[in-house]
């Protein structure tokens, strides 16, 4: 009797084990491990210009996924390095790759991707992806969101380079408090009371006062004509997502490869957007004057800010994408006790129970998210396989859990409540959402998720960022009544110059000034 | 065996010809290359000849940031020797007898220790024109009624650059004036003084002359520093060189050409310009400083010359058949 249990038991555990083991091998990936490797010996070198690829335990689910004893490539090191942007993270990347010496995975804003994929550093995903019986490319490329995989396309080939598991829109988070008050007298302005208050008057204010860009200006000014010591944003920083005003902006260079006349007509409202904006003192100005990422511009979040003469000003509205909205505005927004009342916030020494305290209560939750005249995005993680890479499977392998796993995807937005690129992830998080608190209870998710979809990124070049950048200064020294700016055509004039000594390839003559 | 200690003392300068060719002589040689190209960080070089070079002509910035660069160095470069030689002037006065000289030092010396970044975050934020501490505290005392735009005024921002450049860099120059002062014998100076001479004739008559060596080290090596000004005017605004483009020196300039619009050949056209520049500067700032002992050599020169030749004539004239062994020596 005792041995017939003890074999029961042992066929039993047996059975479990094996049923385990089936289950197992169902989940486990196609891997087209190389025969010939000892992959012990090899190592996955990824660079990344974020250290969320480690915080968010990606590389320790690719380990117990890949690496792990018994999995395809047992044994294999992965060598993780965070560069930050500012710390000189393309100056290190790039003559990296140039030389051949570039790590296996990379990653990179979408104007470095651009970059990478017109330079050949990328390989061809599409085709990777192709030839793995796990991964279905049309079901894959009708899941994620069009603006993301668009990105990632490389025009030589018209196939896939690189592709990101985020996807980060922007809005313009406000407070609502103070909306009601200027506005709130106007035709159609909800009434308060609503379980959608926030959301309601979010829309509201995106569809009546920040649809066009003559209207953002108008807006600026009623805000001002409310109270004298309100500003509407910051500083004009603010503003320049919508320098085009449309969701089909012109793109800067034309068919031909050269400068677009058409770009430069449609930047001109902008230009006078943001010359009216400006003003030498912060009276005088339709902004705070709080340069972007400064102090006061932080501070303004959550309290009034004093200036060098003790003036207090308030300001309304900050244009941020999705990550702003949990890693900028949130920390710095007004919480409340049980009562209602403000709690101050907690001093860099305070005890940790106070620290606490503070981090359990709940916002105020007077802050709606609206839209501007134009959908807009910023930042972004993509992913890419180096084109050089000797070990492009394990690459791959890697690029795969961290992309088309949607299991592991859905367990990340879990985790961190962030915007993924992939409608079969967020689709059921946005139905069931419950609603930002901060946001008092609006889903903004859903609005994210449409603003996205607006997005067209078709026309993107590596020129881009270059052009703006020039542009921008120009623009900034006009609006300051730097010598030698009188109007838009000196801004235009002084901006092809410029053109022609950095990108004389792209440079033509007969572009409008005015 | 001496054969031997030759040839090994080949083998010890051989690491610094190694570094010096792989870090000084390699990029500079690549650099050139470089500027006949059109090379955007990526891809190919497209061999265009001297295009970069002919471009800096035509390119309005250059001239601008050159001046800029000019106009913030001299300043800074006034003023810090300035006050370096007036606290030179304290502290080596036998009147005063200042005691603590090396608490002084260190003191002088010590923003020169402060990461550029740091400071450049410091005075943003004491001089930005709406938010800063130094406009607050002169509204505070009622000096002003309207925001001073420290940094968004072009001459005053230049001004403001400079300022902190002579803050970072008095007390290098105090340290090195004060040494060579210190090697003058204290006698010298009690005699000036016995014989009845004012300060500012012991600063012209001994101070000066003594450490004039010096001087010329500083201003030089100034020169070339401050040619290359980059990190307090590229941190402390935006690093395009706001307000309207009088603080985008030279090197700033050349840094976002390469780093930010990746314009690897013309920036290192510009590159090797500067190089030229400052190659040239010192040259002349060499040769105008020490134009007394060069006019001293070649006058000696030509003396010597002439009392050769004479001497020479002196010799034909004693001895017609010439000198023997010079007509063996011809031979």
């Amino acid at each position: 009797m005792k041995n017939f249990k003890k074999i029961a038991l042992i066929l039993l555990v047996s059975l479990l084990v094996l049923t385990g083991c089936g289950g197992g091998s169902d989940d486990e990936p196609e891997v087209d491990a190389d025969e010939s490797k000892d992959y012990s010996q090899e190592t996955l070198v990824i660079w990344s210009f974020t250290d969320e690829l480690q915080t968010a335990g990606d590389l320790d689910r690719f380990e117990e996924m890949y690496t792990a004893p018994g999995m395809p490539f047992e044994g294999l090191q992965i060598e993780f390095s965070a560069i930050p942007i500012q710390d000189g993270y393309m100056d290190s990347v790039l003559p990296a790759l140039s030389a051949g010496t570039g790590p296996d995975v990379f990653t990179g804003e979408l104007d470095h991707i651009k970059l990478f994929i017109e330079a050949g550093y990328y390989a061809n995903l599409e085709a990777m992806m192709e030839a793995d019986p796990d991964v279905d490319v049309a079901a894959e490329r009708a899941d994620y969101l069009e603006y993301i995989w668009q990105s990632g396309v490389d025009p030589a080939t018209d196939q896939l380079a690189a592709l990101s598991w985020q996807q980060t829109p922007g809005a313009i988070f406000f407070k609502v408090d103070m909306a009601a008050e200027i506005w709130g007298s106007e035709t159609g302005f909800p009434e308060e009371g609503s379980d959608n208050y926030n959301g309601e008057v979010s829309e509201w204010v995106s569809q009546n006062k920040f649809n066009t860009i003559e209207n953002l200006l108008a807006a600026q000014e009623e805000v001002k004509a409310a109270n004298a010591q309100w500003r509407l944003f910051p500083d004009d920083q603010a503003v320049r997502f919508f320098a085009a005003g449309t969701n089909n902006p012109v793109k800067w260079i034309d068919d031909d490869g050269k400068l677009n006349p058409e770009k430069i007509t449609e930047q001109i409202p902008y230009i006078e957007m943001v010359e009216a904006m400006y003003g030498d003192t912060i009276r005088e100005s339709l902004t705070a004057n709080a340069a972007e990422w400064s102090g006061p511009w932080f501070e303004a979040m959550g309290q009034d800010l004093t200036d060098a003469q003790g003036e207090k000003w308030q300001v309304m509205a900050y244009s941020m994408p999705t990550w702003g909205l949990r890693y900028i505005i949130e920390p710095n927004m007004v919480k409340v006790d049980e009562n209602g009342d403000l709690l101050p916030k907690p001093a860099e020494d305070a005890d940790q129970a106070t620290k606490d305290a503070y981090e359990e209560a709940e916002y105020k939750g007077n802050w709606g998210m609206a839209v501007g005249p134009n959908s807009y995005f910023w930042g972004g993680t993509y992913l890419g396989v180096n084109a050089d890479t000797d070990n492009s499977e394990v690459a791959y392998a890697f690029i795969k859990s961290m992309l088309f796993d949607k299991e592991r995807l859905a367990e990340r937005q879990s985790i961190d409540g962030d915007m993924y690129s992939v409608s079969s992830v967020m689709t059921p998080v946005i139905e069931s959402y419950e609603g930002r608190p901060a946001l008092g209870g609006m889903n903004h998710l859903e609005v994210f998720n449409q603003e996205a979809e607006k997005i067209d990124l078709s026309n993107i070049t590596t020129y881009d960022r270059g052009l703006n950048d020039l542009l921008g200064a120009h623009i900034t020294n006009f609006k300051e009544g730097a010598s030698g700016y009188d109007s838009i055509s000196d801004v235009l004039s002084k901006f092809y110059d410029d053109v022609q000594v950095t990108y004389p390839e792209i440079y033509v003559e007969g572009l409008p000034t005015n | 065996m001496k054969n031997i200690n030759d040839k090994a003392g080949y083998f010890f300068i051989t690491p610094f010809f190694l570094v010096f060719l792989l870090f000084n002589l390699y990029p500079i040689l690549f650099t050139i290359y470089l500027s006949m190209t059109r090379y955007r960080g990526f891809g190919n070089m497209v061999f265009i000849g001297a295009d970069n070079f002919k471009l800096i002509f035509r390119d309005p910035n250059v001239v601008n940031a050159f001046m800029n660069t000019i106009r913030i160095w001299g300043v800074n470069i006034f003023f810090q020797i300035f006050l370096a030689l007036l606290l030179v002037m304290v502290f080596s006065d036998l009147e005063y007898k200042i005691k603590g000289l090396k608490f002084f030092r260190v003191i002088f010396y010590l923003p020169n220790l402060i990461a550029a970044a740091t400071i450049a975050l410091i005075f943003a934020k004491l001089l930005d024109r709406d938010y800063g501490v130094v406009n607050q505290l002169l509204f505070s005392v009622g000096w002003i009624d309207r925001s001073i735009g420290w940094l968004t005024r072009p001459l005053l921002a230049q001004m403001s650059v400079s300022g902190i450049q002579t803050w970072m860099w008095f007390g290098n120059s105090f340290i090195l004036f004060m040494a060579s002062v210190q090697a003058v014998n204290k006698e010298i100076f009690e005699a000036a003084r016995i014989d009845g001479a004012g300060r500012l004739q012991i600063l012209r008559h001994i101070t000066l002359p003594s450490i004039k060596p010096i001087l010329m080290y500083v201003i030089i090596t100034g020169l070339i520093g401050g040619l290359q000004l980059f990190d307090i005017p590229f941190l402390i605004t935006d690093g395009r060189g706001f307000p309207a483009g009088s603080l985008n020196t030279m090197i700033v300039y050349i840094y976002n050409m390469a780093f930010t619009y990746n314009n690897y050949g013309y920036a290192s056209a510009l590159s090797f310009a500067l190089f030229l520049l400052i190659f040239m500067f010192t040259i002349i700032f060499a040769l105008v400083t020490n134009r007394v002992e060069i006019k001293e050599y070649f006058r000696d020169r030509n003396e010597r010359k002439a009392m050769n030749k004479t001497m020479n004539k002196a010799m034909e004239k004693a001895m017609p058949g010439g000198a023997p062994g010079m007509k063996g020596s011809e031979k």
